[in-house]
């Protein structure tokens, strides 16, 4: 078994999930008054 | 989408087997793709019974040593006992791994238990042949007598059979990471981890050792696959107890090629991982077995069947050993030193170790105590926080080994000497699994015992 020729050159570089977008602050502030 | 171009120089063959690129037909530097993810790929590592993944090369590797250990690059290890933590570093020449024009880097192929016997193969069970084999050669030179004894117990034992595997190929699933040249089977890569590891087996190789020692031994094939089923709940156990330690999930899978599986639904996607090897409980065989285990296990308490006890054995060599008969040449002074620094080194005993200068009366106590110390740490690794530093201070497990050790121990500490806590016996695992047991402690934050003190091994180490 050879790993045989190569095909591409790859840079993987792992992304973290993105965290669920959070209400600004300010117009949490407005909606309460 | 591709970045390397095919190589249609003379030189492609020597160039095909490790994806190095060809200079000549690329000529401008290769900008790498950006891939915004981990890549999942299989490989082997060499597991040792003793030193566990920490694999100690005498420095030379061939080429298919790919497979087990990390060639031709050594990772920067930060924790020793993890072959693959760490990026990797050509050993050859002064780069990171993998370079494209080099063979350096992490290996790993693309397929799940493809090509099983070939060099990254990842079936196990002709590694356990080979080394049942070999002890079963050494068997055969035995008097008859001694032969009935020792193939009953390796029979019967699962942790005899285990103990004579020293060095096993589990597979992992690994990610990759960081640079990796894909090739068209494999991949070299820069980082690896692993995810999840397998050991993956041949049910009728197994179940061919086990049917050699018990056609010796008149057994039926009802019992042979009761033997068999032990056996491979034994290794069951052993790994993923062995792997909780590293933190990895373990998991055994049987080849099912052989097999009809009309009764059943073929697996699929990550059950089967698109090859023919299934878990341990999808098996088609695995009801049938639990079946004859059952039928099994009731007879034998009907029978009153008795596993080897090698406390007997060692009292039925001994008294046939031709004690007046003294060999003082120099080859048989050279044999016994050769085992005890086995011994001074943590060596676990196999009956491969069997010397043929030396009587079987005289071996048998050296391999009675590795055996316990084998199953003692598999004890160990069983439960918890565990204090206890004898097997004598535990319930009996003789089911579990396959044999009867009660006899043996209890003839040679006297009971006053094991109920005191501290005692640590010859056979403690900490004089055999050197690599294994330190950090089996660390890992359970148990605290190094006080008689893990100078004086103990300068008394160890004759």
């Amino acid at each position: 078994m050879k790993i045989g020729e190569p095909l591409r050159i790859i840079e993987a570089v792992p992304v973290p999930e993105t965290e669920p977008s959070v209400v600004p602050e300010k117009e949490k502030v407005e909606e309460n008054v | 989408m591709r970045n390397v171009n095919d190589c249609k120089c003379s030189m492609n063959n020597l160039r095909n087997h490790h994806g190095v690129v060809c200079t000549t037909c690329n000529t401008n530097t290769i900008v790498p793709l950006l891939v915004p993810n981990e890549i999942t790929a299989y490989r082997v590592w060499k597991f040792n019974h003793r030193d566990g993944f920490s694999i100690r090369t005498n420095g030379r590797l061939g080429w298919y040593d790919f497979n087990q250990v990390v060639p031709p690059v050594f990772a920067e290890e930060i924790d020793f006992m993890k072959p693959w933590s760490g990026s990797a570093n050509c050993n050859i020449y002064d780069h990171k791994g993998p370079n494209p024009y080099c063979s350096c880097g992490y290996y790993s192929i693309k397929n799940f238990a493809n090509n099983t016997n070939g060099s990254f193969g990842h079936d196990s069970s002709r590694m356990i042949a080979d080394y049942l084999n070999r002890a079963f050669t050494r068997i055969e030179s035995l008097r008859d007598e001694e032969k009935k004894r020792i193939t009953e117990l390796l029979f019967y034992s699962p942790v005899a059979k285990t103990t004579e595997i020293i060095n096993l190929n589990l597979t992992a699933e690994v990610s990759l990471t960081g640079n990796i040249i894909e090739c068209e089977f494999g991949y070299r890569s820069q980082y690896i981890e692993p995810k999840k590891f397998f050991l993956l087996l041949d049910f009728d190789t197994l179940y061919n050792l086990v049917n050699f020692l018990g056609n010796q031994l008149g057994k039926d094939n009802a019992e042979k696959m009761y033997v068999t089923y032990q056996w491979i709940v034994f290794l069951d156990n052993y790994f993923t107890n062995i792997l909780k330690l590293y933190g990895y999930e373990f998991e055994l899978r049987f080849n099912t090629v052989g097999y009809s599986t009309d009764e059943f639904e073929p697996l699929t996607g990550d059950q089967s991982k698109n090859s023919t090897y299934y878990p341990l409980r999808d098996h088609p065989f695995y009801p049938k077995f639990r079946n004859i285990a059952y039928v099994l296990e009731e007879t034998n308490k009907i029978m009153r069947h008795q596993l080897p006890s090698l406390g007997e054995i060692k009292n039925e060599f001994d008294k046939k050993d031709e004690g007046n008969l003294v060999d003082l040449t120099r080859r048989r002074y050279t044999a016994l030193n050769k085992r005890y620094n086995q011994l001074a080194n943590g060596r676990i005993v196999s009956l491969t170790n069997i010397h043929y200068r030396e009587t079987i009366a005289e071996f048998f106590p050296t391999y009675a105590s590795s055996l316990i110390a084998f199953a003692h740490f598999n004890v160990m690794l069983s439960e918890k926080p565990n204090n206890k530093n004898h097997l004598l201070a535990y319930p009996n497990l003789a089911k579990m080994f396959g044999f009867r050790y009660h006899s043996f121990l209890e003839s040679k500490y006297s009971a006053e000497q094991m109920a005191v806590e501290t005692t640590f016996t010859e056979e403690h695992p900490q004089h055999y699994f050197k690599g294994l047991y330190p950090y089996y402690l660390k890992q359970t934050n148990q605290n190094t015992p006080a008689s893990e003190s100078e004086d103990l091994f300068d008394e160890w180490s004759f």
